[in-house]
């Protein structure tokens, strides 16, 4: 009894073991496939061109090359709008530290087309201007073995912005001639060219893109926040340029992209100018100046209002006095001679007091 | 009757129709009552006749007015409705807003919404302009904010606005609110419509403020992009107006991003918001708002692709006269393709005008103005590089006003920009190089107008600034080049592009071109704004070239001419120095003192002081003087004019050194040379680092040799030497190297001098700067007399002058003089006097360069150069070579009196004695033996080689042995000769020089042989030739004379005396004799 009682226990866990739903591991994706049927997958991994993934519901691994998938959509839980905010308020130490977990599972897909490729970028960017140069480089190896050729073109920028940070002038030179953005190719040139000849050479470039492409949204911020480094660049004991150029250029790139990384970094370089400062000093004096100014309206006023009583006063006193003597003057004229002169002398000595009150 | 179309046929059914309408509405008419009137009046207007129709409309509305009936008030109310909309139709704006009204406040009011929206649309047409920036209606428009906002007001809460308005009326009517089926709310569209025409109204009256909600309204609900950016723009001219700039660059962005930027109205708009920030010196937020001005030949290719889309939709071809392709129809369609469709088949179908969609008409208008309209963007592209200049990013202003040029040069913008580019390369990015470079390209191609005259201008107003002259001169064949006119500012551009010429010839010392300078500016362009300076400098370039003559009339002219010029003071003043140059020294004190009288606090007092100062010393009166110079010094205080004090200090000094070795009484030297260091003292206290340190050091140095203490004194030499003998300026530097020489020859033992010596050569060695080596360098070569060589060594060694100090200048002159090489004189003598010409080394370049004139037999240039140096060093001893180079020259020209006294006049100088007389001397027997006189002429050659054999290494002495035996040959004394012969080689002064090698040969071996025996065993004699010489010279005076002479013993023979017959050799060639080695460098004589 005691052994059927336990083949009993025994069968039972079995079958419960056997009706437990499995957790599927790997990243949940919807795939579409370039003959556009669509099914919930697990993602395991990427290698050598071929995605290896688990249907939804299966812990079988299968496999596609990547030439197969027109596109992946991936179900991240994550704010956006809060992201690029980090991103273009210039915090980009915040942004990595979201950026770089909530990118972590996909990382490795970014080579198929999906809809994590815009937090990508703005990572490989982030690394790049918080100067962790080898990640920025890594994520824009990633996006130079993508398809879409405005992938390709993000990546090659940014690897050249990398090698121009490091110095390194040659892989610089060689993408600039490889990118197929004129405006993008010549603000490389002027990089190159702050490094090489000096930032006279570079901002003679720099300028032509202000000029000539100022409806490149894309590259005329960065155009102008370059002009001002380069104007930076050129302060120096015996330079003609004083701190006013690179100062007001960034204010201008500031506040005409305002919103945007580009801004922000302006901003740090207004900052860094005493930009902030001087225009504290001038918003201080010009309170300042208001409160003074504000002051000496009051007191105009006081002094009229002060005035008008006065005159007022004086008014009233002298129509009294004329009312007192006219009186008087009726009262002797009812009282006959001698009244009369009482009258008069009564009068006159009140027409003086009117005349002292009057000099008052 | 043939085929008829199915559309004419259409048609004459619907004339049938019109004609029986027509008909029914007449016989409605004569039929006055209301329902037959109302019956016409439908009839007429489902005719088409709306304008009979609105009439009896009218008619029928006057009749029902007292009707209290709900049903008779529905129909007028109804008739109301489409009475307005007959006359909005026709145009009938006022009419239609009084029907509107009448509708609105009435009760049984079906579409009281559509009603308010369209009294609100009567009254903004009423009260918009009539044309682009006319005035508005005032009062339409305040009607028509009026009902806009009742109307919005009616949408959200219909029954509070019923209530409101009809209070009057029945209480039934109250709560009469439409359903909402008759009368439903507005749509989004409406609502956006309504908010556009309030804030155009608003804006219209000018209500700023309360415009920018309902635009604000619009922007965030239009879907339209054209709609939305025209709103931003009236936000952002309304935030103008207001002004509230801050919140203007919130919009922008938002502009940015919206088709509006093609709209020709919102680029206009922007141009000018643009310019109202610009003018507010608001430049962030306009630069973006310029930047966004599109192109005129984009903003037509976008309005053009529009209007092709537009006639697409409409079912138009895409252009007029194009046929529209399957494609286009199938992507853009052509709206109700029944109705709409063009039918080909249709012989008689209404030209393409009749039926164009307005908005297909007004685009096209559109793009024909926009075509009519000038290219606007070089404006823009010019205002924005004002504007980048404006906020100091001038790179950023060079490329557009760069741009500006390269597309229209010739336009008067673009040679506006050129002149800015220029402008801000100098100014702004001292890329003067590039501006040069820019501007000579442009005003060597372009010759005429004002542009070309204005970078010239702008070039040379850098060249001045910085002081390079050269530069200044490099524009002088542009200038010339330029065409001129009689244009007002041409001739202001070209008297000051001539003056500033001048000028520069003026700084570089080129007096004479100044001179011309002016004089062309006086003469070229009379009445100029430079006149009164031109004619000033005029008279100082004459001043400077020392045309006193010239010059006084000029500074007389300015004064009377220009009472009140700029140049008044300087005038009075420089006149004195006229008078002052042509030696009338009472008048130039006179007139120093009305100077001094008059303008106190002119920048010329000080210099009047100064130069009555030197007058008063020159005459002894050394108080008087010295008051001079201290006021001097005080006015140098105020007017912070270090270089006048410093001239007043130093000959302050020299007065008071005068004084003191003047003074008998020691105590009283001292206290002159303590008065003297109290000068100096209180110069350098004052002046600091601006002081003539080096000069006052040596004036303390002297001071201190003169008091004893010489060891202080060569080591505030050489200190003072080391520290500030890098600055070629430093005059002071040079007159302590004369002085630290002076005092190691006189004071100084062997071992200081050594040490000294290699203090130098230590001082040398630590040095890279070229001009303290140099000073160091002659130093040590005057220390040990290689003066020369190190000069002969520098000619070599230095490619150009411009390192050399004064000493180094005087040892090549040094080393020129004795190698005879005369070819740079005029070069050295010219640095002297451009350069350092208060240097007291400038002695050996007068020498050079008048023994240059002599060799070359230029006598009248060599007379003005002796001339000049003798005015300068008067008799310092080193400068005796012009005195007997002035007699040797008039002896040249046969002025035998003139040479005769030149001569007499070195003899007469106590300074001179020694060597230059013995010189004198000799050239006075030149003189006499040119005259025939050879006696007279022997007497003058015994002399020399009796009294002055000691002098320039018996060099006279031999001379006047050969000139003498000359003289007897001459007169056929031939003993007298020979003996003279002999007597030259028994004298060991002079028997082993070049010139007894004649005596030698006259004389012959034997006898030779016998005197150089004679004198190797010692012998020594003296013969003495006597000649008559007439009152000349006697034997008592020889014998005498050649007692005095040290080195000469003398025979116990008597002399021989020999008289000769012989005629002279008159036509012996003067020459010039060799001079002391010494001589040239100018400091010989003090030492």
């Amino acid at each position: 009894m005691k052994r059927l009682w336990i083949s009993l226990m025994a069968l039972v866990a079995v079958v419960a073991m056997a009706q437990t739903p499995e957790v599927q591991s790997g990243t949940p994706a919807l795939l579409e496939a370039i003959n556009g049927k669509q099914a919930r997958v697990f993602l395991q991994k990427m290698e050598d061109g071929t995605l290896t993934f688990q249907p939804l519901k299966s812990t079988r691994n299968m496999t596609a090359p990547i030439s197969k998938i027109s596109r992946l959509t991936f179900f991240p839980k994550y704010d956006a709008a809060a992201v690029e905010q980090q991103v273009n308020s210039g915090d980009y130490a915040a942004a990595l530290s979201t950026l770089v977990p909530l990118m972590e599972p996909y990382w490795e897909y970014m080579v198929v087309e999906n809809n994590m490729r815009d937090p990508f970028c703005m990572l490989m960017d982030a690394y790049r201007k918080n100067g962790d140069f080898p990640k920025a480089r890594e994520a824009a190896d990633v996006l130079l073995k993508c398809s879409d050729s405005n992938m390709v073109y993000r990546g090659q920028v940014n690897i050249a912005l990398v090698a121009i940070a490091e110095n390194d002038l040659e892989t610089a030179k060689k993408i600039r001639n490889e990118v197929t953005s004129e405006t993008a190719g010549l603000y490389l040139q002027a990089s190159i060219e702050r490094v090489e000849q000096g930032p006279k050479v570079a901002i003679w470039t720099v300028t032509g893109i202000i000029l000539n492409h100022a409806n490149d949204v894309e590259w005329l911020g960065p155009s102008e926040l370059l002009c001002a480094n380069l104007y930076v660049d050129m302060l120096g004991t015996n330079s003609v340029i004083t701190t006013n150029s690179p100062m007001l250029t960034a204010r201008a790139v500031k506040t005409m992209y305002n919103g945007t990384s580009v801004a922000a970094d302006a901003e740090k370089l207004w900052i860094s100018l005493g930009g902030a400062d001087i225009e504290a000093a001038i918003l201080a004096k010009k309170d300042e100046d208001d409160r003074i100014a504000a002051e000496k309206r009051e007191k105009r006023l006081a002094e009229q209002e002060k005035k008008e009583a006065e005159e007022k006063a004086k008014i009233e006193a002298e129509e009294k006095a004329k009312i007192e003597a006219e009186t008087a003057l009726q009262a002797a004229n009812e009282a006959g001679t001698n009244g009369t002169e009482n009258a008069e002398i009564e009068a006159g000595t009140n027409v003086n007091t009117s005349t002292e009150m009057e000099s008052e | 009757m043939g085929h008829i179309g199915k559309s004419t046929a259409r048609r004459c059914v619907s004339t049938v129709f019109l004609v029986l309408f027509i008909n029914i509405g007449i016989m409605a008419a004569e039929d006055e009552s209301p329902g037959a009137l109302l019956k016409g009046a439908l009839s007429l207007m489902e005719a088409g006749k709306y304008s009979d129709a609105a009439v009896m409309m009218s008619r029928y509305l006057e009749m029902v007015e007292g009707s209290n009936a709900d049903r008779v008030i529905s129909i007028a109310q109804d008739i109301r409705f489409k009475l307005a909309t007959i006359l909005i139709e026709e145009n009938r704006l006022e009419e239609a807003a009084e029907v509107l009204q009448d509708y609105i406040d009435k009760p049984l009011c079906k579409y009281t919404r559509q009603g308010m929206k369209m009294l609100a649309t009567c009254y903004y047409e009423i009260g918009k302009p009539e044309f682009p920036g006319g005035s508005p209606d005032e009062n339409a428009f305040k009607k028509c904010v009026t009902a806009i906002e009742t109307a919005l007001e009616y949408n959200e809460n219909p029954v509070v606005v019923v209530k409101a308005v009809s209070t009057d009326s029945d209480e039934s009517n109250v709560l009469a609110v439409n359903n909402k089926e008759d009368d439903p709310e507005y749509t989004q569209d409406e609502l956006t419509l309504l908010n556009l025409t309030l804030g155009e109204a608003q804006y219209g009256l000018g209500q700023w403020a309360e415009c920018i909600d309902p635009f604000t309204y619009v922007i965030e609900k239009t879907t339209e992009d054209q709609r939305k950016g025209y709103a931003i723009m009236q936000v952002i001219n309304a935030l103008i107006k207001i002004p509230d700039f801050a919140r203007i660059t919130d919009w922008i962005p938002q502009l940015y991003r919206t088709d509006a930027r093609y709209d020709i109205r919102v680029n206009l708009a922007l141009m000018n918001a643009a310019a109202a920030l610009y003018t507010a010196k608001e430049y962030d937020s306009a630069l973006p708002l310029y930047r966004m001005i599109i192109p005129r030949d984009e903003v037509i290719a976008f309005q053009q692709e529009r209007l092709r889309m537009l006639r697409l939709g409409a079912g138009m071809t895409p252009e007029l006269g194009m046929a529209v392709s399957e494609a286009e129809l199938l992507l853009f369609g052509g709206g109700d393709e029944e109705k709409e469709k063009p039918n080909a088949a249709d012989a008689e179908a209404e030209p393409e005008e009749e039926q164009t969609p307005r908005e297909v008409l007004e685009l096209e208008n559109l793009i024909k103005a926009l075509e009519q309209l000038p290219a606007y963007e070089n404006n823009i592209d010019y205002r924005m590089a004002q504007l980048y200049e404006r906020v100091d990013r001038y790179w950023e202003a060079v490329r557009f006003f760069d741009k500006v040029y390269t597309v229209a040069p010739d336009d008067d913008l673009g040679k506006r920009a050129i002149a800015d580019v220029i402008n801000i390369l100098i100014d702004n990015l001292a890329e003067v190089d590039e501006a040069k470079k820019r501007g000579l390209d442009y005003i060597g191609q372009h010759k005429e107008g004002a542009i070309p005259r204005q970078i010239a201008y702008l070039l040379t107003g850098h060249y001045h600034e910085t002081k390079s002259m050269d530069e200044v001169k490099e524009l002088l064949p542009y200038i010339d080049n330029f065409t001129r006119t009689n244009d007002t500012l041409i001739v202001k551009y070209d008297s000051e592009l001539y003056f500033m010429q001048a000028v520069a010839d003026l700084m570089l010392f080129n007096y004479e071109a100044s001179e011309k300078g002016f004089k062309r500016v006086l003469d070229e362009f009379p009445k100029s704004d430079q006149e009164s300076n031109a004619l000033y400098w005029y008279g100082a370039s004459k001043l400077y070239l020392q045309k006193y003559e010239e010059a006084w009339p000029i500074f007389e002219q300015y004064i009377k001419e220009f009472p009140l010029g700029d140049w008044i003071d300087e005038a009075y003043f420089q006149g004195g120095i006229c008078l002052f140059g042509l030696e009338d020294y009472s008048a130039a004190s006179e007139r120093f003192t009305l100077v001094i009288n008059t303008f106190p606090d002119s920048g010329v007092y000080p210099n009047a002081c100064s130069m009555r100062g030197d007058l008063y010393g020159s005459e002894g009166l050394l108080d008087e003087a010295i008051a001079d110079y201290k006021r001097a010094v005080a006015a140098a205080v105020v007017l912070k004019n270090v270089k006048q004090a410093t001239y007043a200090t130093f000959k302050m000094a020299e007065v008071y050194e005068a004084d003191a070795e003047a003074a008998d009484d020691e105590a009283v030297t001292e206290a002159k040379y303590i008065a003297l260091v109290d000068g100096v003292q209180n110069y350098l206290d004052t002046w600091a680092a601006d002081a003539d340190i080096a000069k006052a050091l040596f004036w303390i140095g002297k001071t201190k040799i003169q008091l004893g203490l010489v060891d202080e004194a060569v080591e505030t030499y050489l200190d003072a030497i080391v520290r500030f003998g890098t600055d070629l300026q430093q005059d002071g530097v040079d007159m302590m190297i004369a002085e630290l020489v002076k005092v190691s020859a006189i004071w100084l033992s062997l071992e200081a001098q050594n040490q000294l010596m290699a203090d130098l050569q230590a001082a040398l060695d630590s040095t890279d700067n070229l001009v303290l080596q140099l000073r160091l360098r002659v130093t040590m070569a005057k220390l040990d007399y290689t003066e020369v060589e190190l000069g002969k060594q520098l000619i070599r060694e230095l490619p150009d002058l411009k390192a050399a100090s004064p000493p180094i200048l005087a040892a090549i002159c040094a080393a020129s003089f004795e190698m005879k090489d005369y070819s740079r004189a005029k070069e050295l003598l010219n640095i002297f006097i451009t350069r350092f010409e208060e240097s007291d080394y400038m002695r050996a370049a007068y020498k050079l360069r008048a023994y240059g004139q002599y060799d070359e037999k230029d006598y009248e240039a060599a007379l003005i150069t002796i001339e000049e140096a003798q005015e300068t060093y008067g008799h310092d001893r080193d400068v005796v070579w012009a005195q007997l180079m002035r007699a040797q020259i008039l002896l040249a020209e046969g002025d035998l009196e003139g040479a005769r006294k030149a001569n007499m006049y070195v003899k007469n100088i106590p300074g001179w004695r020694g060597e230059p007389v013995a010189q004198a001397t000799y050239q006075l027997g030149l003189v006499a033996e040119k005259e025939g006189n050879l006696r007279n002429a022997f007497g003058f050659y015994q002399r020399t080689y009796v009294q002055y054999k000691g002098y320039s290494g018996g060099y006279w002495a031999a001379e006047s042995y050969l000139a003498s035996a000359r003289c007897l040959e001459t007169l056929g004394l031939e003993n007298e000769m020979i003996m003279t012969y002999q007597a030259m080689l028994y004298d060991t002064y002079v028997n082993d020089l070049p010139q007894a090698e004649v005596a030698r040969k006259k004389l012959g071996s034997s006898d030779v042989a016998l005197i150089e025996t004679y004198l190797a065993a010692g012998g020594t004699t003296n013969i003495v030739i006597a000649v008559d010489t007439g009152d000349m010279v006697d034997t008592t005076l020889v014998k005498q004379n050649a007692e005095i002479t040290p080195e000469t013993e003398t025979d116990s023979e008597e002399p021989a005396v020999t008289e000769t017959n012989k005629a002279v050799d008159a036509e012996a060639e003067p020459k010039m004799e060799e001079p002391s080695e010494t001589d040239a460098t100018g400091t010989e004589g003090e030492s």
